[in-house]
C-alpha cells in the first residue's frame, strides 16, 4: 500500500568525467541549432576547484514519498532547500526515513526545470 | 500560525513538480481530447468495475485527469485502466499508463507545470467520499507545500 506525494522532475548533479584534464571542468552547452558542445575550462574559485575532474550531469527523477503529511511536508522543504535529489530514477521512500537520514536515498544536486512526464 | 493566499492557478516558481501517488486508487490522464470522450470513459470504467464515482479535473487545454472513489488493489486498478486504454485507442494514455506501470503506482500533477496552471475540477458524478477525498487531502497539502516554497527563505518561520 502506498500513497503520498510525488515530487519529480529534472536535476542536475556533478559526476566524475571519463577523461578529465587537470584542474579544469567539463561543462555542455547547447547551441540555439540544437548541437551541444563540450568544453573544458579552468577551474578558478575555490568552489570551482574541488569540482575539478567533474562534468555536470542533466537527468531525470523522482522521490515518491509515503507517510504523514506532516513528515511528506517537512521531506519536500528539505530536499528543494538543502539541495538533494534523488540517488535513483524512481526512488520510493518513506518521508520520516529521508528527514532521519537522506544520504541514503539522495545526493547533492540542484533541481532545474525541464519537461517531465508524470 | 500565517496564512497566506496563494493563487494556485499562477505560473509555478518551482523547479520540480509534485503530483499525488498512489497504488490503490484508479487514475486516468487524458491528453488533446474533449471532456465527452473523458466523461464516457469515466462512465464505462465506473459502471464495469463498480468503481462508485469520479471525479475530472482539466489540467491545461484538452488535458483531463480522472480520479475514482473505490479503494482497488494494484492488480484491479492496472486492469481497470488497460481495459480504457485497450478499447478507447488513446496513444496519449497508453503512454502514461506503460510509466505507471513502470513505476508501480499512480501520480497525477497537482502543481503549474511550464505555461500549464494547476488543475481545476470540471465535474465530479457519484461517490466521493473514499479516494477523491484522500486524494483531494493531499491535493491541500501539496498547495501548503507550495505556499511554503514561494516564501523567501529567510522570512519562513519553523
Amino acid at each position: 500500500m502506498v500513497d503520498g506525494v510525488s515530487m519529480y522532475g529534472g536535476y542536475i548533479v556533478m559526476r566524475k568525467a571519463k577523461n578529465p584534464q587537470k584542474g579544469k571542468v567539463l561543462r555542455k552547452k547547447v547551441r540555439k541549432d540544437g548541437v551541444v558542445q563540450r568544453y573544458w575550462y579552468r577551474a578558478r574559485t575555490a568552489t570551482e576547484k574541488s569540482w575539478a575532474g567533474h562534468e555536470e550531469v542533466r537527468q531525470e527523477g523522482r522521490f515518491e514519498f509515503s507517510g504523514i503529511g506532516k513528515d511528506i511536508y517537512r521531506a519536500i522543504i528539505k530536499a528543494k532547500r538543502e539541495y538533494w535529489v534523488p540517488l535513483d530514477q524512481y526512488q520510493e521512500l518513506n518521508a520520516r526515513d529521508f528527514l532521519e537520514n537522506p544520504e541514503r536515498f539522495a545526493e547533492k544536486g540542484v533541481w532545474a526545470w525541464f519537461n517531465v512526464q508524470s | 500560525m500565517r496564512k497566506k493566499a496563494c493563487g494556485r492557478g499562477s505560473m509555478s516558481s518551482l523547479d520540480f513538480s509534485l503530483g499525488v501517488m498512489s497504488d490503490e486508487t484508479v487514475m486516468l490522464d487524458f491528453d488533446d481530447t474533449t471532456l465527452d470522450f473523458v466523461l464516457y470513459w469515466a462512465r464505462v470504467a465506473m459502471d464495469l468495475f463498480e468503481l462508485g464515482g469520479f471525479l475530472i479535473r482539466k489540467s491545461s487545454e484538452g488535458c483531463f485527469h480522472t480520479v475514482f472513489d473505490r479503494i482497488v488493489t494494484w492488480k484491479e486498478c492496472l486492469r481497470v485502466v488497460a481495459m480504457v486504454v485497450l478499447n478507447s485507442h488513446h496513444e496519449g494514455l497508453k503512454k502514461w499508463f506503460i510509466l505507471q506501470a513502470r513505476k508501480g503506482s499512480m501520480t497525477l500533477r497537482c502543481t503549474p507545470k511550464g505555461l500549464k496552471p494547476c488543475p481545476v475540477v470540471v465535474h465530479r458524478e457519484g461517490s466521493q467520499d473514499d479516494r477523491i477525498q484522500r486524494f483531494l487531502e493531499r491535493e491541500e497539502l501539496i498547495t501548503l507545500i507550495m505556499c511554503e516554497l514561494s516564501e523567501p527563505e529567510d522570512l519562513v518561520d519553523y
